[in-house]
């Protein structure tokens, strides 16, 4: 009765709930079921590739082991220090692997068996001993099978502990000197390290005690048919298991020794509660999903009976209430071909009918756009407005514009005139590095902060600085040119002017003998611009090193001349003296011989000759010295005298054959002014003293060349003869004193030799320069002028 | 117009300047100035850099200088100061400069001479032998810090188990106690060494020489090791290594390899630098204290009445120099006279002082009871020869000592060779 009296719409939507309603519930049902056993076979194959990767991380752990151990025993230092016996060394050495490596023990045996060094960690004494065989031996068949060369790893266990062992052979140039065994626990970071990997609780056996577990509880027990499955039949399986109260997924894995018997198990766990935990949330979800799709249906089922049942008819309804209203203009439109479709069109038809009242309306249209016209009449208006203004805004533009001309001819004026400065400043700058580079002295300017701003290249030479060095230095940091600095800075400080000051600066050379100390004569004064503010310091400087040598040189020719003056007065006044006392002795041993003591009276008076003789020969060589024979100047071979100067240093008996002499000279040297038997007697002089100063053999080397030839610094028109020896070299305290009359350092030296060489020399208007290296040895440069 | 504005700026932005300057002299003025030096040191045998850094912690703290401390190994020491010596303004101020460089170093003007710093009390109290080896062309080049010198060490226990009551006095005795040893089985190879081809080959070359009554250069310089005394001492290297006494793998042992074994107690005997006591002494890396004693290095029975405390040894004397182109010479000079000075050394016993004062201060005696053994010992060194050409000499020197060692040539003939490539290197011999 009730559902006669609903509408057709209701009617439909009851019939669809109770569909929808039955097989949503049949179909929760069955699914949920699905789920769980699906869970539960995905749980025992989770298991048994657990238990498969921890049989893998097993064998990983051997083969890891096995290679640790295969590298440890190729380690220089222990294959070295076993080989040589050094047991503390090797000991120490082994500590150490075994400590990185994290082992138990490592040990080292030698080819019989034998331990000689052990390492093992504090409380595990893991060791071959522990393994079942002697302290001291370990397993014959495996000393037999290591020493042709094989490596060994297997599993073993004691006490309550299993672990991995490997030995491999020591080998030194491919001769096997020993062996390494090493051993790793199965201790608890393993299988945390396991179960870290597996994400499964991991227990161990050793046999079927349990050992080491990572599950919260150790109270627990194996069913005895899977011990008897896992012990006695050595299978892998998989059960379910309660534990502290709670449901664990296990699977079961034997540990087996090298000769397949049984050492203990490894069992992994999985909790189930995760699995339970998902196959009810999987069916609660069904439940929700089913109730949202039992709602979806009835929606969709409202819809379906709104859209093409209802809402058409209501449709016809309205459509029939509006045309008996008198409203012609709606038209009701049904796409269905049903038969409400056709009621639609033969409604539609009769409101086609009626159209022809419409034409009333077309008056009204007219009078709209007769508004519209008026409308666009104010926009053209307002146009014309817009136009003027925009004519003003031109003229104001075209001003802007002459305005712009103006400021760039100012600007091109202001370029030009910059333009013409700049031309005149690198002129001006070029015109002053010209004169800089032209300049025979070095140029340095300092700014205010110590900064050198120029240096030209005479300067740079001196300095040994280049420009590029000096960049970003002030000249206040290098030390070794602080004599030059301390001066610049005291000129800018008293704004003083200094001229021909002397400084000593350190000169760096790339080269041996390495630095020098070189004076400098150096005048500064201060650099101002035109309003005469400071801009920074000046200084012109030279290196006065020749300068000062020259002086040197004079200062001992004024030394030796006056010195030679006197001595001569005085040797004279000694000679005759010396005279009548030889002809004394000489008359005493001739003419008054006294019987008894006759022989003691002769050796006496002879050596009172001999003495005076000595004397006589040292008064006549100084005499040659300190009033020498004018030179009988006349054109020379130079050529000529030096191999005569070699004939008569080869007859001297100074002359060892340990001493090689050789000679550098050119055929086509031009001729020398000077007296040919001075000349040799000086080079003579030189030659002797630089034999003398190589005892034990070296070489002479003497060169001949055009002075300029040499060194740039001299003058074309003399002649350089360079003698240089590899002898002991002259020390620097005693350099300048060589030339000195009477100065020797030999017990029988008259001290003259070098002094008349100078002398000599002088008096041929040439000079002689001495560079020594003590230990290397020493050069004397003799310079005389070429006939003209 | 344009150039009006422009002149208005120019102005504008000279004031600021100006005003910036100001500022920044105030600013720069207001914080106190605070020196630096930068100090160049070998990481070897002697000071361990522990112990070099807390001397320079102390001194920063006594004058506030700051001492920024550059450890390098020996080898790579003398190249880097060469290669600083050459620019205008060295990188270190101070650096450690050991006795074989003083030549060349203060004859090329590298350091700064030292004498118008040291005063005459100073120089009367620091050791003559150890003074002398900084001294060259009559002038101090560096300031003797490490007093180092080579003693003999010996495993006592060894020695009894072999059957003897005393260390050796002789080389003679030294070999026969190794046998013995050998022999008994105690240990394979009772000498071990540093052997290597480095400059401690050279040192250990020395002492052998001196061992046997004479000396590697004239005093004019000149190479004399191929003959003689020289000769002798490489034969008996070779000999020891023949014989098996000697450890193979001092060859390539560098002296804390040397001291390592020893003290590890596989070596009976072993000779080495001061430092190695203190090491045998600590039971922390020790086997062998209460068995490790030092000893006089032994020499040949033939010359054993020649040395006043029948020994020889040599000098690895090192001193602290001071760059001649540092920006801070005072200051270095301050830190070197600081950590050199008889106060520090004497907290430092684990060195031989360098002072007389120090080495002959009954306390100090009472604290180490082989300070007069030491100070023997250190009377008995031998320098190696003070040579502008040192460096390159000694490289030839360690170059054919070591084919020698290594049954490359015989020792003559290794000698031989030595010799003429030093004189060739001189220019002395095509």
């Amino acid at each position: 009765m009730i559902l006669r009296k609903l509408s057709f719409k209701k009617k439909l939507v009851i019939a669809f709930i109770g569909v929808v309603s039955i097989v949503g519930i049949i179909s929760i049902y069955s699914s949920s079921q699905l789920i769980r056993n699906k869970l539960e076979q995905a749980l025992h194959e989770q298991t048994m590739n657990i238990i498969e990767g921890v049989e893998n991380s097993v064998e990983e752990k051997k083969r890891e082991i096995l290679e640790l151990t295969s590298l440890y025993a190729g380690s220089k230092k222990v294959v070295d220090y076993t080989s040589y016996g050094m047991k503390h060394m090797v000991r120490r050495e082994i500590m150490a692997l075994r400590k990185s490596g994290g082992l138990a023990s490592l040990e080292i045996m030698d080819t019989s068996g034998k331990l000689f060094a052990t390492a093992k960690s504090a409380g595990e004494l893991f060791t071959a001993a522990e393994e079942g065989v002697e302290e001291s031996k370990v397993d014959e068949y495996l000393v037999q099978r290591v020493l042709n060369g094989s490596s060994e790893v297997y599993l073993g266990g004691r006490g309550s502990k299993i672990g991995i062992w490997a030995i491999v052979p020591l080998e030194k140039f491919n001769e096997i000197i020993g062996m390494m065994q090493a051993s790793y626990l199965l201790d608890l970071n393993f299988i945390e390290e396991l179960k870290r990997i597996t994400t499964a609780d991991i227990s161990l056996f050793t046999g079927e005690e349990l050992s080491l577990t990572t599950l919260p509880s150790e109270s627990f027990s194996l069913k005895p048919e899977l011990l008897n499955e896992v012990l006695l039949k050595k299978k892998k399986l998989v059960d379910n298991m309660v534990i502290a109260n709670e449901f664990y997924k296990i699977g079961l894995t034997p540990l087996l020794r090298k000769d397949g018997t049984l050492l203990g198990m490894i069992m992994v766990s999985l909790p189930k509660r995760g699995m339970i935990s998902l196959a009810s949330q999987a069916r609660n979800r069904l439940l929700i999903i089913g109730g949202l799709g039992v709602f979806l249906a009835l929606f969709l089922g409202y819809l379906i009976a709104e859209h093409l049942i209802s809402r058409p008819i209501s449709k016809l309804v309205r459509g029939a209430a509006a045309i008996s209203a008198g409203d012609l203009d709606q038209e009701i439109i049904i796409d269905t071909q049903d038969e409400i479709g056709v009621l639609a069109g033969t409604f539609n038809e009769m409101r086609k009918k009626l159209r022809e009242a419409h034409a009333k309306l077309e008056n009204r249209i007219e009078l709209v756009n007769k508004e519209l016209e008026e409308s666009n009449k104010e926009l053209e208006r307002a146009n014309k407005e817009l136009e003027k203004t925009n004519k003003e805004n031109l003229e104001l533009y075209e001003k802007v514009k002459q305005f712009n001309k103006e400021l760039k001819r100012e600007i091109a004026l202001a370029t030009k005139e910059l333009e013409e400065s700049n031309r005149k400043l690198i002129y001006l700058n070029e015109y002053n590095d010209n004169i800089l580079r032209c300049m025979n002295s070095g140029v340095m300017v300092m700014d205010l902060d110590g900064k050198i701003t120029t240096l030209n290249a005479v300067g740079e030479r001196i300095l040994n600085l280049s420009s590029e060095e000096l960049k970003d230095v002030s000249l206040h940091d290098i030390r070794r040119i602080e004599g030059l600095s301390r001066l610049l800075a005291k000129t800018l400080k008293t704004e003083k002017t200094y001229v021909g000051h002397e400084v000593t600066i350190i000169q760096m050379l790339d080269k041996n003998p390495g630095n020098k100390m070189i004076p400098l004569q150096v005048s500064t004064s201060v650099l101002r611009d035109n309003n005469h503010r400071a801009l920074g310091v000046i200084a012109v400087f030279r290196d006065i090193s020749q300068i000062k040598q020259l002086e040197e040189q004079l200062q001992r020719s004024k030394k030796l001349a006056a010195l030679g003056e006197m001595s001569a007065g005085v040797a004279h006044e000694i000679r005759n003296p010396l005279g009548v006392i030889k002809s004394s002795a000489q008359m005493l041993r001739d003419e008054f011989k006294p019987v008894e003591t006759r022989d003691e009276y002769q050796e006496l008076t002879t050596f009172i000759i001999e003495e005076v003789n000595r004397l006589n020969r040292v008064i006549t060589e100084f005499l040659s010295f300190a009033r020498p024979t004018p030179p009988n100047l006349q054109e020379v071979n130079v050529n000529e005298i030096i191999n005569k100067t070699i004939q008569l240093i080869a007859s001297q008996e100074k002359v060892t054959p340990d001493v090689k002499i050789k000679v550098e000279s050119s055929k086509n040297l031009p001729l020398l002014m000077g007296d040919p038997e001075q000349i040799i007697q000086a080079l003579l002089n030189v030659v002797l003293n630089s034999l003398q100063a190589m005892p034990e053999g070296g070489e002479l080397r003497i060169t001949v060349r055009r002075a300029d030839d040499a060194e740039e610094k001299y003058h074309p028109s003399l002649l350089q003869i360079q003698i240089t020896d590899s002898g002991e070299g002259i020390p620097v305290s005693i350099r300048d004193k060589i030339f000195n009359p009477f100065f020797t350092t030999k017990e029988e030296g008259s001290g003259l030799g070098l002094a008349i060489v100078h002398k000599i020399i002088e008096n041929h208007k040439g000079f002689i320069e001495v560079e020594s290296e003590v230990e290397k040895g020493t050069t004397f440069k003799i310079f005389l002028p070429l006939a003209a | 117009m344009l150039i009006g504005r422009i002149d208005a700026i120019k102005r504008t932005t000279r004031k600021l300047l100006y005003t910036l300057t100001i500022m920044t002299v105030l600013l720069i003025s207001a914080i106190p100035s605070m020196a630096e030096i930068n100090v160049l040191y070998m990481a070897q045998a002697g000071y361990q850099p522990d112990e070099y850094i807390e001397m320079a912690r102390s001194f920063e703290a006594e004058t506030g200088i700051k001492v920024n401390i550059s450890f390098e190994n020996y080898d790579d020491q003398y190249e880097k100061i060469v290669a600083e010596a050459k620019k205008p303004i060295s990188k270190y101020d101070v650096i450690l400069l050991d006795l074989i460089w003083t030549a060349e170093f203060g004859g090329k003007y590298f350091v700064l001479p030292l004498d118008n710093k040291l005063t005459p009390a100073m120089k009367k109290d620091i050791a003559p032998v150890i003074l002398d080896a900084f001294i060259y062309a009559d002038q101090i080049w560096a300031m003797p810090f490490l007093a180092n010198f080579h003693l003999f060490f010996y495993n006592m226990d060894y020695i009894i188990e072999a059957g003897f009551s005393r260390p050796p006095k002789t080389l003679e005795e030294l070999e026969y106690q190794m046998r013995v040893m050998k022999q008994k089985g105690i240990i394979k190879h009772p000498w071990f060494d540093s052997w290597r081809e480095k400059e401690v080959l050279v040192c250990e070359y020395i002492w052998l020489t001196g061992a046997f009554g004479g000396n590697t250069f004239s005093e004019k310089g000149e190479p004399i090791f191929n003959n003689g005394p020289g000769l002798k001492a490489l034969q008996f290297m070779v000999n020891l290594l023949d014989e098996g006494s000697a450890n193979p793998m001092s060859l390539e042992a560098d002296e804390l390899l040397a001291k390592d074994v020893f003290i590890s107690g596989d070596a009976a005997f072993t000779s080495n630098w001061t430092f190695l006591y203190a090491f045998m002494n600590n039971p922390e890396v020790s086997n062998i204290v209460g068995a490790g004693k030092i000893g006089f290095l032994p020499v040949a029975e033939e010359f054993y009445d020649k040395y006043e405390y029948y020994s020889s040894s040599v000098s690895g004397f090192q001193g602290l120099a001071i760059m001649s182109n540092s920006q801070h010479p005072h200051e270095a000079w301050q830190y070197i006279r600081f950590i050199t000075a008889p106060e520090v050394q004497r907290t430092h016993l684990e060195e031989m002082p360098v002072w007389l004062s120090i080495q002959n201060d009954p306390e100090v005696r009472s604290i180490d009871p082989v300070m007069e053994l030491k100070v023997k010992e250190l009377a008995s060194v031998h320098h190696r020869p003070k040579l502008v050409d040192y460096y390159e000499v000694s490289t030839i020197m360690q170059k054919y000592i070591f084919l020698a060692l290594k049954k490359k040539l015989t020792p003559k003939e290794a000698l031989d060779k030595a010799v003429k490539e030093i004189r060739k290197s001189r220019g002395r011999e095509q």
